[in-house]
């Protein structure tokens, strides 16, 4: 995964830099992180900092929120909205899907996921995710609620579903997942021949960085990076594109460091 | 966006190890850690500290000049200017002299029992 980012040498966003009216660097030296494209091509003997690529290290959640993974005692959960409100996680310390992961729209998950049901009888409810052990659910576009009880209700029909101990994701659903390599050719695909033509004209790249079950990792470059577009992009291009291609996709996760853009296109 | 003030980071290294001392980049400066402890050999585990005492646009830990480092995992506690703290955990990452990590996270938004 990785998130080109700029020559620090030319910033000019007049931000505090460290040791400004503090402290001193450690050490004064060329910096060596710059940009990945293009600095390598210099050349000469003014070539400038050697380029770094930065790569994202897999980020530890807290699964099950604190609580250890149980196939039996009490039911734990715990809910943490996102900051728009739109959506909100609920970690459980029960594995709801091994191996896979699971979304649903709210057509056919009668009998495909129970619980997915008993959620989207709920109110409001646009999308329901199952990865781990954490079950995410995603409002409808101009619906706001108050997440503290609105989460309750939630979380009280998980902990119903999850206290009897039933599979989260029937069987015959699980076995209709394509493997890994199917996946990543058909994303692929669509990430060549529909997505990144599209998004040229903005100077915008989609990466695939990788699968692992039926969950993907993607990040966006150029000038999606950092782009005051770029969650309409994926929700509403990236997104649907990808399961139109693949309607067994289960998570897509942007990894992309929106903060550290470098040439975001409304800049 | 507040400041950091200080963070602190422990390193255990996996299987290969690096006899470089790690360094960083915070918003385009090239750092060594303060109050290093530890060390960054085959299964040791590094400490380190440093207070940017500034707004965080990048942070990266560099990859050793020479060889290759192979890192189990990353635990940074962060300490911002309006007083919140909070911890971040990576797992595995492998850095060489072409790379770099990013140490950087926002605070996590917070939960609640339901």
């Amino acid at each position: 995964m990785q998130s080109p980012t700029h020559d620090a040498s030319e910033r000019s966003d007049g931000q505090q830099q460290p040791g400004q009216g503090h402290r001193l660097p450690v050490v004064q030296r060329p910096v060596e992180i710059g940009t990945v494209v293009g600095s390598e091509e210099s050349g000469g003997p003014e070539e400038g900092p050697k380029a770094r690529q930065v790569i994202e290290a897999p980020l530890l959640h807290d699964a099950g929120a604190g609580n250890a993974i149980s196939e039996s005692g009490e039911v734990r959960i715990k809910a943490q909205p996102t900051t728009d409100g739109r959506a909100c996680s609920f970690m459980t310390n029960r594995m709801l899907c091994r191996g896979f992961s699971w979304w649903f729209d709210g057509t056919s998950v009668v009998e495909e996921c129970p619980l997915a049901a008993m959620i989207f009888a709920l109110p409001s409810v646009e999308s329901v995710l199952l990865d781990g052990s954490v079950l995410a659910i995603c409002l409808k576009a101009d619906v706001r609620v108050r997440w503290p009880s609105f989460a309750a209700e939630v979380g009280a029909v998980i902990r119903t579903y999850l206290a009897d101990g039933t599979a989260v994701v029937a069987e015959y659903v699980i076995d209709t997942i394509p493997d890994e390599a199917t996946i990543r050719r058909d994303i692929q695909r669509v990430v060549d021949e529909e997505i990144n033509p599209g998004i040229a004209a903005h100077s915008g790249v989609i990466t695939l960085d990788s699968v692992q079950g039926n969950s993907v990792r993607i990040t966006m470059g150029g000038g999606c990076q950092g782009c005051s577009a770029a969650d309409v992009t994926l929700k509403s291009g990236i997104h649907r594109a990808f399961r139109d291609a693949v309607p067994r996709l289960g998570a897509i996760y942007d990894d992309t460091d929106h903060a550290a853009g470098a040439n975001p296109f409304f800049s | 966006m507040p400041r950091i003030e200080t963070f602190t980071v422990a390193i255990d290294t996996g299987q290969l190890g690096t006899q470089e001392p790690p360094r960083f980049c915070f918003n385009g400066f090239d750092c060594e850690f303060d109050e290093p402890t530890g060390g960054t050999g085959a299964g040791q585990r590094f400490e380190g500290r440093f207070a940017p005492r500034s707004v965080p646009h990048q942070l990266y830990l560099s990859g050793p000049t020479e060889g290759t480092w192979e890192i189990a995992g990353i635990e940074i506690h962060y300490e911002l200017s309006d007083g919140d703290r909070y911890d971040i955990r990576f797992g595995a990452v492998t850095l060489n002299g072409t790379n770099a990590v990013n140490l950087w996270r926002q605070r996590p938004q917070p939960t609640f029992d339901v």
